[in-house]
């Protein structure tokens, strides 16, 4: 209570303001969505025999805000970026660069998932408030989850972040896969959440403690028993946090709850939500794999060649687009995975290019399925391969940019994904992990073959039947959301030097 | 706003615009010439032609400001961007990005936006009639974007950069007209013979990088012209590898023996391209980036010495090639070949700064060559035969004066330019003691003027060809006529700003140069044999040019005559001594039968293709069956996976 | 320390010997007429026994489901209550007492939502 007595609550606010937005923006829209006129006309004016349709208004604007709310959000966080030298503990709640930048990334990706909701939405008749307040929602959980000193926190902040994320996926009611696809996440993620929390009664169990700095009190980690508690907890923690990352053998419901949901949703769960647990998943292992070197060094490394391989060689057999894009999520986060294992060693490296991993991933694959996105027509989404046939002659440069992608997905340069994947491997050798290396360059040369598989499609078989131009009646925002994605993957990929220096700066552990 | 703007103009930026410019006006007709495919609409060729032309304008104006403000400048006369960022790197090193500008960049970046920019101005009027009109000058402009970026460029990997982008345009624009096959064969051709000298520069520049990185600390740039030449001490001992690796580079891109066979076939694209490519610019980036690393070659005298020797018998082989072709292209290629040669022959000597110097004036005058051929060409309908012109001084009167201009320039007469470069060339060979070289360069010098001449009294005297087309159209284009003249006063007077000390002048141009190169390796001669040489050079020149007047104007018959009596020696010349069919049959055919026999259908077909790929993408795709069996889309079977995993990752840790 | 729990031991078994007796003389001393009334557990209400696909007007579900939300929330009262006096007297009343209502505000707004969206509506 002398802790409460002497906060001083505007700091607080001030160092919380991108979490206060989030939430604050987030109810406001609700509440906005809840007295939004339900019809355009008043009800003197409206006729009976029109139909629906017309006189449904377009919530857009409160999409608008959302956005709003989260740029701000975001900009708020580079100015705290620019304030914290150090980092700074209030409470739960940790401020420090890492989260910073995590922050950056995740608000990013949800300024995206808007912006491709934008046409989307309302196209697909999903209700537009709703979807703006569960992002604003998640991504404070994701907030909560990246900025905690408290297992606690964290875990209220996965559970906010997951609940929403469910929604998302089963947001199109109209749709069976989605249904599908959100009842699945739902009940295998409340599995894994219970594996979590189990894992997290544990470390309480261990360290008596729930605050992450206490794992480095060695006088509780003395005892036997407490020992034994921690490996309990670390196995637990790494099931439920394995599966929120989508590590084989807990990546199942990728595939099918990728495909299913809305492709804004897919392509914000491919990088905010990963993103997120990744950071959380790193932010623990900070702590946990001092005490247990080996850890890192042969589990995760297991699991991590696993997830490549098992994402990589799935992904070969994939004719539809979304899917195969899942897998290449899951082999991703097998080699996000591998910067953990340089943790072990080299911690700094090790976040270093678990961050970078991260952001360029995160913009590639928000561009691969933004492109995906505008290629559906007639409220149809677009998911076999094969209907990109033509497509380097009938829209060169969307052809130009989702080869973009996919080559920096592949991993080849001058993209973003090759600079990743670059720095990545490069700590892995500096640590000494010359089998896992060659292990992760072999899966990658396999993902060559099916990231190439669209590209030869689109540029190299004709089109089977003349079909008319697509009707790409999409607002700007989804092409702004491409051209900055490709123009991003290309610049960081070309002069990675600035963005490197950045994150370079953040990782002052 | 403006003001604003003007704030921001400082050197660096200006020097940043240099090459910008250029890009831009390629993106711009590019883009324009994209959109054009796939639609109706076509770009105008005024706009198209405008933006081509003003773009490298103002960046030749901006080159000369810059030079104005160099002159002012007290000690270095350079301006330098300094590095604007850093490009890649290890934590050792690093390449950064940066323009310079010093006294030798400053000479070749006015020459490539002056010449470029008269270049694209005819270019305007010979390619009015072309489909890919904007296609066209959007190659051009990005040509003269990598050639400025290879020239202004501060480190070695820049300068590749630009020395491959330049490959890459001169390989689009010898292609150009790619529907006739010949000419896709020329241009692939070009493309495969600069490869193999960009292979010996990329090795020289691993060389000196290998050789370099003990001595860095964090964060240099150690491939930047100015650390290498701060820390050449170091790379004494692999001096002589690594510049002979750089030189094959050069070889390559200048067109010298052994890799000169490009260069010729060159002439397939369009003859605004030959001039500014293939004479003016691109193959003298040989011999800029010697002179550029002048500081390491004179650390390998044996470099020095294949240099010139190379030079020398380039200059002299080339000029006998050139005496029988009947190609005006072919000729003028041939021609700019020895002269290239000569230049090398120079730099072999040590004489960069003349080399430099020749490299100017044979930019105008070879520019204005090959523009008057190109004006010839397309007065004649396309036919480029020399045989089948004759007594068009009558019908081009202001292409054949300003003609005959470049033909005296480059036969040494004087007072034009290239009196006094060449002359400073042989002088310098003479005095610093190569006395066989001096003499098979005198001999080169001598042919040169002999098949100039020949080729403008086969062409502009005598009498027409009735064979030849009929109808000759007028020079009427004035955006053709005022590159020619402009080129024919700077044929006249490019010269004088070398005039040597001998001859009363006050050799500008090696003092402007002098604080870049290493002052003269040998004793300078006496200033009274100089003159007597410069003279008897001209004279020597002189004869040949009236032998080949003569022979090609007035008594054609003996010119036949002489071919007949020295059968074996005109086959043998003709034929190009057999170079290209030596070359096929000892690289070529050899190298194809290796690849198609035992790499194609060995190796490939079947170790690569059945085995490796086949059989991993079988492996992979096999365990993929696994991958993907594992997705039955129910959740007890997600259930069951995720506990079996939970069990083994317990296991794992308890055990 | 565990003699504290003795007796809710004694209730237990206390508890266990009494409902036994009960049973056990009633299923002694008692007669069995069986009959389909007789078997049923209930008089009235649903049937016990039924398919198991039976399906329910999802009003149920959201009305039992807002129930179930609001109840457990609300329970989350009773801890901030019990709280307040010893706050207020380490000077943190204003406190203790925004928190709450920052948590009322919270629940209201979820029942705004509830209402809004007609969760309630029985049509």
């Amino acid at each position: 209570m002398e802790s409460l007595l002497n906060t001083d609550w505007l700091a607080l606010a001030y160092n919380e303001l991108p979490l206060l937005l989030l939430i604050v923006g987030g109810t406001l829209v609700l509440l906005a969505d809840l007295w939004w006129p339900q019809h355009i006309l008043p009800r003197w004016a409206r006729r009976k025999s029109a139909t629906v349709d017309v006189h449904v208004p377009d919530r857009t604007p409160l999409l608008l805000f959302g956005m709003l709310a989260a740029l701000v959000a975001f900009i708020a966080c580079w100015r705290l970026w620019v304030q914290h030298e150090m980092p700074n503990q209030m409470g739960m709640l940790v401020i420090d660069r890492f989260s910073l930048v995590g922050g950056m990334m995740i608000i990013g990706s949800t300024i995206a998932g808007l912006a491709l909701g934008w046409g989307y939405l309302f196209q697909h008749k999903l209700p537009i408030g709703e979807y703006t307040v569960l992002m604003l929602f998640a991504t404070a959980g994701a907030w909560c989850m990246i900025s905690s000193a408290n297992l606690l926190l964290a875990f209220v902040g996965i559970e906010i972040l997951s609940i929403s994320a469910y929604v998302l996926a089963g947001m199109d009611t109209k749709n069976r896969l989605s249904v599908e696809s959100g009842l699945k996440y739902f009940l295998l993620g409340a599995v894994a959440s219970a594996f979590l929390l189990f894992g997290i009664a544990f470390f309480y169990g261990a360290t008596g403690t729930l605050s992450l700095v206490g794992f480095t009190n060695d006088g509780i980690m003395q005892a036997p028993t407490s020992q034994f508690y921690l490996i309990l907890g670390t196995a637990f923690f790494l099931v439920g946090i394995g599966f929120k990352v989508a590590l084989a053998p807990f990546h199942t419901w990728t595939p099918d709850v990728y495909e299913g949901a809305p492709i804004p949703v897919t392509a914000w769960f491919a990088s905010a939500v990963k993103a997120a647990a990744f950071l959380l998943f790193a932010r623990v292992m900070l702590v946990v794999l001092p005490l247990m070197p080996a850890l890192g060094t042969q589990l995760i490394a297991g699991l991590a060649i696993a997830t490549m391989f098992i994402g990589n060689m799935a992904a070969l057999w994939q004719d539809n687009i979304k899917r195969l894009l899942a897998y290449s999520s899951i082999a991703h986060a097998g080699y996000a995975a591998l910067a953990l294992v340089t943790m072990a060693t080299i911690p700094e490296a090790g976040i270093t290019s678990l961050l970078w991993y991260l952001m360029s991933y995160s913009v590639m694959t928000i561009g691969a399925f933004a492109v995906v996105q505008l290629l559906g027509r007639d409220g149809e989404e677009l998911t076999s391969v094969g209907a990109l046939a033509g497509l380097g002659e009938r829209h060169p440069w969307l052809a130009a940019c989702l080869s973009i992608f996919l080559l920096s997905l592949a991993g080849l340069p001058p993209t973003v994904g090759f600079m990743a994947k670059y720095y990545l491997l490069a700590n892995l050798v500096a640590a000494g992990h010359w089998g896992l290396t060659i292990a992760a360059i072999i899966s990658s040369l396999i993902s060559v073959g099916y990231y190439s598989y669209p590209i030869v499609v689109m540029y190299f078989r004709p089109v089977a039947n003349q079909t008319p131009h697509n009707s790409m009646n999409v607002g700007v925002p989804i092409r702004l959301v491409i051209f900055f994605a490709a123009l991003a993957v290309l610049v960081a990929g070309i002069f990675p030097d600035r963005l490197m220096s950045f994150i370079q700066n953040s990782v002052l552990l | 706003m403006i003001e604003q703007l003007l704030q921001h103009i400082s050197i660096p930026t200006l020097m940043c615009l240099i090459p910008l410019l250029p890009l831009l006006g390629a993106i711009a007709n590019g883009k324009m010439y994209l959109f054009s495919t796939r639609s109706q609409w076509k770009p105008s060729h005024a706009l198209s032609g405008t933006i081509a032309v003003v773009m490298p304008l103002i960046s030749f104006l901006i080159v000369a400001v810059l030079f104005y403000i160099a002159m002012g400048l007290e000690d270095s006369h350079s301006v330098s961007t300094g590095p604007l960022f850093t490009w890649f790197g290890g934590t050792q090193w690093a390449v950064t990005i940066g323009l310079k500008l010093d006294q030798l960049s400053l000479i070749m970046a006015l020459v490539v936006t002056g010449v470029g920019s008269l270049i694209h101005l005819y270019s305007v009027g010979y390619m009015s009639h072309d489909d890919g009109f904007a296609k066209y000058f959007a190659y051009l402009n990005l040509f003269l974007f990598f050639m400025l970026l290879l020239i202004l460029g501060d480190s070695l990997p820049l300068m590749f950069v630009g020395w491959e982008g330049v490959g890459l345009c001169s390989y689009l624009l010898i292609g150009f007209w790619f529907t006739d096959i010949e000419k896709a064969k020329a241009g692939k051709k070009a493309f495969i013979v600069n490869r193999i000298g960009d292979f010996g520069f990329v090795l020289g520049i691993f060389f000196i990088w290998q050789a370099l990185q003990p001595t860095a600390q964090p964060g240099d740039a150690i491939l930047s012209f100015s650390y290498i030449s701060t820390h050449a001490a170091f790379l004494a001992p692999v001096a002589t590898a690594a510049t002979l690796l750089l030189f094959l580079g050069a070889t390559g891109k200048s067109a010298q023996i052994p890799l000169y066979v490009w260069l010729p076939d060159a002439m397939a694209g369009p003859t605004p391209v030959s001039a500014l490519i293939h004479a003016a610019t691109m193959v003298t980036a040989g011999i800029y980036m010697v002179a550029r690393l002048n500081f390491l070659f004179v650390l390998a005298p044996t470099t020095l010495n294949v240099i010139a020797i190379v030079g020398c018998a380039t200059a002299f082989f080339a000029a006998t090639m050139g005496l029988v072709q009947d190609d005006i292209k072919k000729v003028l290629a041939y021609s700019t070949v020895s002269q290239l040669g000569f230049m090398f022959l120079a730099l072999g000597v040590g004489a960069f700064s003349v080399a430099i110097f020749h490299v100017m004036t044979h930019a105008f005058f070879k520019a204005l060559l090959f523009l008057g051929s190109g004006s010839v060409i397309h007065a004649m309908d396309g036919e480029q035969r020399l045989s089948m012109y004759g007594g068009l001084r009558k019908h081009l009167p202001v292409t054949f004066t300003t003609f005959l201009i470049g033909t005296l320039a480059i036969a040494g007469i004087w007072p034009f330019a290239g009196f006094f470069s060449k002359d400073a060339i042989l002088w310098h060979v003479y005095s610093s003691g190569h006395f066989w070289l001096w003499l098979i360069a005198t001999l080169a010098a001598g042919l040169t003027a002999f098949y100039m001449f020949r080729l403008v009294g086969l062409a502009f005297f005598g009498k027409r060809n009735p064979a030849g087309p009929h109808h000759v159209h007028p020079e009427n284009s004035v955006t053709m006529l005022l590159p020619l003249v402009v080129l024919a006063v700077l044929s006249i007077i490019g010269g004088w700003v070398g005039v040597p000390h001998a001859m009363g002048g006050h050799d500008h141009i090696m003092t402007w140069l002098a604080p870049l190169f290493p002052t003269a390796l040998h004793e300078a001669g006496n200033e009274s044999t100089e003159l007597f040489m410069g003279l008897g050079s001209m004279t020597w020149g002189a004869i040949w040019a009236i032998i080949a007047w003569i022979l090609y104007s007035q008594h054609r018959g003996w010119a036949d005559q002489m071919a007949a009596r020295f059968k074996r020696c005109y086959t043998l010349l003709v034929n190009l001594y057999y170079v290209d069919q030596i070359y096929d049959a000892v690289v070529v055919q050899p190298l194809l039968w290796f690849s198609r026999s035992v790499l194609w259908q060995t190796v490939d077909a079947v170790l690569i293709d059945k085995i490796l790929v086949g059989g991993s993408a079988r492996i992979a795709r096999l365990f993929g069956r696994v991958g993907t069996a594992m997705e039955t889309g129910l959740v007890p079977h997600y259930v069951f996976l995720l506990v079996l995993g939970s069990v083994v990752v317990l296991g794992w840790m308890i055990l | 320390m565990l003699s504290s729990y003795f007796p809710i031991a004694v209730l237990f078994i206390f508890a266990l010997i009494l409902g036994g007796v009960f049973v056990g003389l009633s299923a002694w001393i008692g007669r069995r007429p069986y009959n389909k009334v007789r078997l049923e557990p209930y008089e009235c209400g649903l049937e016990p026994a039924d398919s198991p696909r039976k399906r329910f007007s999802v009003k149920f579900f959201m009305v039992a489901m807002v129930f179930l939300l609001f109840d457990v929330e609300v329970t989350l009262l009773f801890p901030w209550a019990t709280l307040f006096k010893q706050f207020i007297a380490s000077g943190l009343g204003v406190f203790i007492f925004i928190e709450g209502l920052l948590f009322i505000a919270v629940l209201v707004i979820g029942w705004l939502y509830v209402v809004r969206k007609g969760a309630l509506k029985w049509e």
